[in-house]
C-alpha cells in the first residue's frame, strides 16, 4: 500500500473516531449525567399497583423475565395506537423470556373496557399520578405518555422510549437477548 | 497544517453540538411547553394567556377553571375558536397552537370592601405532534387587588 493510501486510510479512521467520540460526549452532556440511580430504579419496581382483578402487584413480580413496561392511558391517542402491536408481539414472543407489562395512568373501568376490546394478552396494572412518578424515576423525563422502558431480568434499565415505540426497536431489543 | 487543525476542531465542535441537540430533545419536560400568564383587567375580568411551544397543542375541551379561597365565582369563560383536529379518542375536537387568550368573567358574592386576592386554578391538557400526551396539569395564579380597583 502506498504512503498516500495509508495516509488517506488513517485520516478516514480518525474522522470516524472523532464522530463516535463526539456523539458519545454530546449524549452524555445533553442528558445531564442522566445515569440512573440503581436503588431508586429498583425501589420504583416495588411500587404497588392493582391489576384488573384488584390483586396488588409490582413490576418486580415478573423479575427473571426481560420486561417491556409500557405506561399508557385510554385518553392518550398514541398510547391506544401502539397497543395492538404489543398484543401481536406478546403472542410472538411467548416462547422466549420476554413479557410486556402495561401500567395505565387511568380509571380502572375505562382500562377494563379497552383491554377487553383490544384483547390485551399481557398483565395490566392501574395507577394514577403515582404511576407517572414511577415512570419518571424510570427515565420518563418528559412526564408524558406513552412511555416504555425495557428492563433486564434483574431490573436494570436497558433502553427506554418516549412516544410510540417503533416496532424495529422492540425487535432489536429481542434480537439482542435471544 | 494550521488550516487542517482548525478544520478538525470545527468539525469536532459541530459534531458535539449536533449530538447535544439530538440527545437534548428527550430532556425537555412538558412544563416548559405550556406557559400561563394572567392579567386581571379589573375586578370582574381576567384574561389568561397560554403560550404554547411549537411542538405541542392544547385541547379546548380540557380547560377547567376555578376560583379558590375567595368570595368570587367564575361567571363565564370565553374561549376563542380553535383549530379543527381529528382525534382517535376525543373525535372531532378543537385545539390551540402557539397562543390562546381566555377571558374569564368574575362574579362576587358581596361588595368588595377590603383588599383581597383572587386565586385562580387553571387546568389544561395537551399533546405533542410527535405523539406524546400529557396528563391534565394545573396552574395556580394569585392576583392581589384593592377596593379602589374596578
Amino acid at each position: 500500500m502506498s504512503n498516500v493510501s495509508l495516509r488517506l486510510l488513517s485520516t478516514r479512521f480518525l474522522l470516524v473516531f472523532v464522530v463516535i467520540i463526539s456523539i458519545s460526549a454530546g449524549m452524555i452532556i445533553a442528558n445531564g449525567g442522566r445515569e440512573f440511580d440503581e436503588v431508586s430504579v429498583k425501589q420504583a419496581q416495588l411500587a404497588q399497583f392493582r391489576d384488573l382483578d384488584g390483586v396488588t402487584r409490582n413490576i418486580s413480580h415478573w423479575e427473571g423475565a426481560y420486561r417491556i413496561v409500557n405506561f399508557w392511558a385510554t385518553w392518550c391517542p398514541p398510547c391506544r395506537e401502539e397497543i395492538p402491536l404489543f398484543v401481536d408481539l406478546q403472542t410472538e414472543f411467548q416462547s422466549i423470556n420476554v413479557t410486556f407489562i402495561g401500567i395505565a395512568v387511568d380509571d380502572v373501568e375505562r382500562v377494563r373496557t379497552f383491554v377487553a376490546a383490544n384483547g390485551v394478552n399481557y398483565p395490566t396494572l392501574i395507577g394514577s399520578g403515582d404511576a407517572l412518578r414511577i415512570s419518571e424515576i424510570l427515565g420518563n423525563n418528559r412526564s408524558g405518555l406513552p412511555y416504555t422502558v425495557f428492563l433486564s431480568p434483574t431490573g436494570e434499565i436497558i433502553d427506554m422510549h418516549s412516544g410510540i415505540v417503533p416496532e424495529a426497536k422492540i425487535r432489536d431489543f429481542v434480537a439482542k437477548i435471544r | 497544517m494550521k488550516l487542517r487543525v482548525s478544520f478538525a476542531v470545527s468539525f469536532w465542535v459541530c459534531c458535539l453540538f449536533a449530538s447535544v441537540c439530538v440527545a437534548g430533545q428527550n430532556t425537555i419536560n412538558h412544563k416548559n411547553f405550556y406557559q400561563l400568564t394572567g392579567d386581571l383587567l379589573n375586578t370582574k375580568m381576567l384574561v389568561l394567556t397560554y403560550d404554547i411551544d411549537k411542538c405541542c397543542y392544547l385541547y379546548k375541551k380540557a380547560f377547567k377553571f376555578e376560583v379558590k379561597d375567595s368570595e368570587a365565582v367564575i361567571g363565564s369563560v370565553l374561549l376563542p375558536e380553535g383549530q379543527k383536529h381529528k382525534d382517535d379518542y376525543f373525535g372531532d375536537v378543537e385545539i390551540y397552537r402557539e397562543q390562546v387568550k381566555i377571558t374569564l368573567a368574575i362574579d362576587y358574592s358581596r361588595v368588595l370592601a377590603n383588599p383581597g386576592s383572587l386565586i385562580v386554578k387553571a387546568r389544561h391538557q395537551g399533546c405533542s405532534d410527535e405523539g406524546v400526551c400529557f396528563l391534565p396539569a394545573d396552574n395556580v395564579l394569585d392576583f392581589a387587588f384593592f377596593p379602589g380597583f374596578k
